[in-house]
């Protein structure tokens, strides 16, 4: 579904990704993991066009992505939930959600997936709130927003950059039950964490970045018992974050 | 509260309409050209308030509107409103050729990319004398006339600058509101977010830069008619920070804001130029001070004072 190869990436002289590699098949969750300046945002801002790239490839189902423009990318299916959500926030729930839904239903105009109603039964707060301004919600009342936003895009691809941070584990729980949803129908799910505990719980496999590189990529037991491979998690992740 | 706006807007509507028989003609003469200005400094309003655009070429479209209507009327003695829609094709025209390549730059640089594209139209005005009249410039523009009514005082003019005023703040409106709207607040709020949810930064700052052409090439044709003469002096860049000055005085994101800068700038530099030599210095002074003191515009000031006394007023 989607495939980067050989990607390099940076900020004028400096170069963040080196060389990046990987792909997440049809229906599949995998996670990114890595500590800070891992060079993940950079990776996230590649697949979705919103930071330059210098070399490599980004293949969304066969099509060459790279040079498309990022307002483009929506139309392959990419949805990015963003780091610290960007919500617009002097607007309303309701206005957030617009522009969305009317650039998703432009994409797939005969069937919808996330319509309306399906977004209000997936987060019950969207239909009591609609009318609140952002900036009024909590954390996670607004990374619910978010994550809405992007479905109604309607993507096959959701792509989430650490959804978890500054949320209580209540909040966290909530949104992974919806994550897990998702997945269970079939969506691609690109998760962008810090927090492997969080990613754990709903990914299949998973690539470790450090220093702007993969170095690591672990999937089923490996990967499910991650944390508890002491030397595995200090090497890659550092004490802090090995420590959950 | 939304009650007394609708109220001060009726009020304010009412004294537009029933006061300048009153006036002086002198002063009649002032409202005209701030209502012409209200209509350029629209659009270069909307760019600064929107989408965070400073544009200091908004002369360049204004005087296209003029010599359009100039030239056209006098030499190929065409009806009015074909001045009025040909300036507004060139202008719309131009816009997108100088706008498309321009608009991916920011800030700074695309400020002053928008002064040397002022810079290079006035010299281009002053050598295709064939074509603008160099520094004699074009007179002897008929007077506008509906039908058979000829507008041939400023009080009549006044009365259609101010309809033309009315639908241009009523377009505006609607367009803050609609769909287009909405992804200029996202942009500005969050050009990433805005992005990846399919707006396309570039395309919509080209049709407001489109859009604020229309409105400069419509304001230079209602100019050359009202002045009868068009030439290259009245197109200069101080024309142009002019402009931007309007929504910087009024309150870049406020359409009543572009209306309060632009009789400002129409009505100001004339109280002032009673005091003779020392006029300049004086509304050099009268901007700072506008600007120091009041970041959100003379009409932002004017709601904090609004606000504290409705504050100041509840128990």
């Amino acid at each position: 579904m989607l495939a980067i190869k050989e990607l390099t990436a940076g900020y004028g002289q400096l170069r963040v990704l080196h060389g990046v590699s990987m792909h997440v098949g049809k229906g599949e969750a995998v996670a990114i993991v890595g500590a800070n300046g891992a060079g993940k945002t950079t990776l996230v801002n590649a697949v979705c066009g919103l930071g330059p790239v210098t070399q490599g490839r980004v293949i969304k189902d066969d099509v060459d992505l790279t040079s498309d423009a990022a307002h483009r990318r929506g139309r392959h299916g990419i949805a990015v939930v963003l780091e610290n959500r960007r919500l617009f926030g002097e607007m309303t729930v309701q206005e957030n959600l617009r522009l969305a839904e009317e650039h998703g239903r432009a994409y797939r105009s005969a069937n919808l997936q996330f319509t309306w109603q399906r977004i209000c039964e997936l987060f019950p707060l969207i239909a009591e709130r609609r009318r609140t301004r952002i900036e009024l919600l909590s954390g996670g009342q607004q990374q619910m927003v978010a994550i809405a936003r992007a479905l109604l895009l309607q993507p096959d691809l959701l792509i989430l950059d650490e959804p978890s941070t500054g949320l209580a584990p209540k909040i966290v729980k909530e949104i992974l039950h919806v994550l897990r949803g998702l997945r269970s129908e079939g969506m691609g799910i690109l998760l962008i964490e810090q927090n492997v505990g969080v990613a754990v719980e709903i990914t299949d496999r998973a690539y470790v970045m450090a220093l702007g590189r993969i170095v690591h990529e672990a999937a089923g037991t490996e990967w499910q018992t991650f944390l508890n491979d002491e030397r595995l998690a200090a090497a890659y992740l550092g004490k802090a974050s090995a420590g959950i | 509260m939304k009650a007394s706006r609708s109220l001060v807007i009726l009020l304010s509507i009412a004294v537009c309409v029933a006061l300048p028989p009153f006036l002086p003609r002198h002063f009649v003469d002032l409202l005209v050209f701030a209502g012409i200005y209200t209509v350029a400094g629209l659009g270069v309003g909307l760019l600064l308030g929107q989408c965070g655009i400073a544009n200091l070429g908004q002369i360049v479209f204004y005087a296209i509107g003029a010599y359009a209507t100039a030239y056209l009327t006098v030499y190929v003695q065409a009806p009015a409103m074909v001045g009025f829609v040909v300036g507004m094709l060139i202008s719309a025209a131009l816009a997108l050729t100088i706008g498309w390549p321009i608009l991916r730059l920011t800030g700074y640089f695309l400020a002053l990319a928008t002064l040397a594209m002022g810079i290079v139209a006035n010299a281009l005005f002053f050598e295709w004398d064939w074509l603008t009249g160099g520094t004699l410039g074009i007179g002897g523009i008929p007077k506008l006339q509906i039908f058979s009514f000829v507008l041939d005082t400023p009080l009549r003019f006044y009365y259609l600058v101010l309809g033309v005023v009315a639908i241009c703040l009523l377009l505006a409106h609607n367009l803050i509101r609609s769909r287009t709207g909405l992804a200029l607040r996202a942009m500005r709020d969050s050009q990433d977010a805005a992005i990846s949810l399919a707006v396309n930064p570039r395309a919509l700052r080209t049709r407001i830069f489109i859009l604020s052409a229309l409105l400069g090439s419509v304001a230079g044709s209602l100019f050359a008619h009202y002045g009868g003469f068009a030439n290259v002096q009245s197109f200069g860049i101080e024309k142009s920070i002019n402009f931007l000055l309007i929504p910087v005085l009024g309150g870049a994101t406020s359409l009543i804001g572009v209306v309060v800068g632009a009789l400002f700038i129409a009505v100001v530099p004339e109280l002032l130029s009673q005091f003779g030599g020392l006029h300049q210095i004086l509304f050099g002074v009268a901007l700072i001070g506008v600007v120091v003191l009041m970041p959100a515009g003379l009409t932002g000031a004017l709601a904090e004072v609004w606000r504290r006394s409705a504050e100041g007023a509840r128990p």
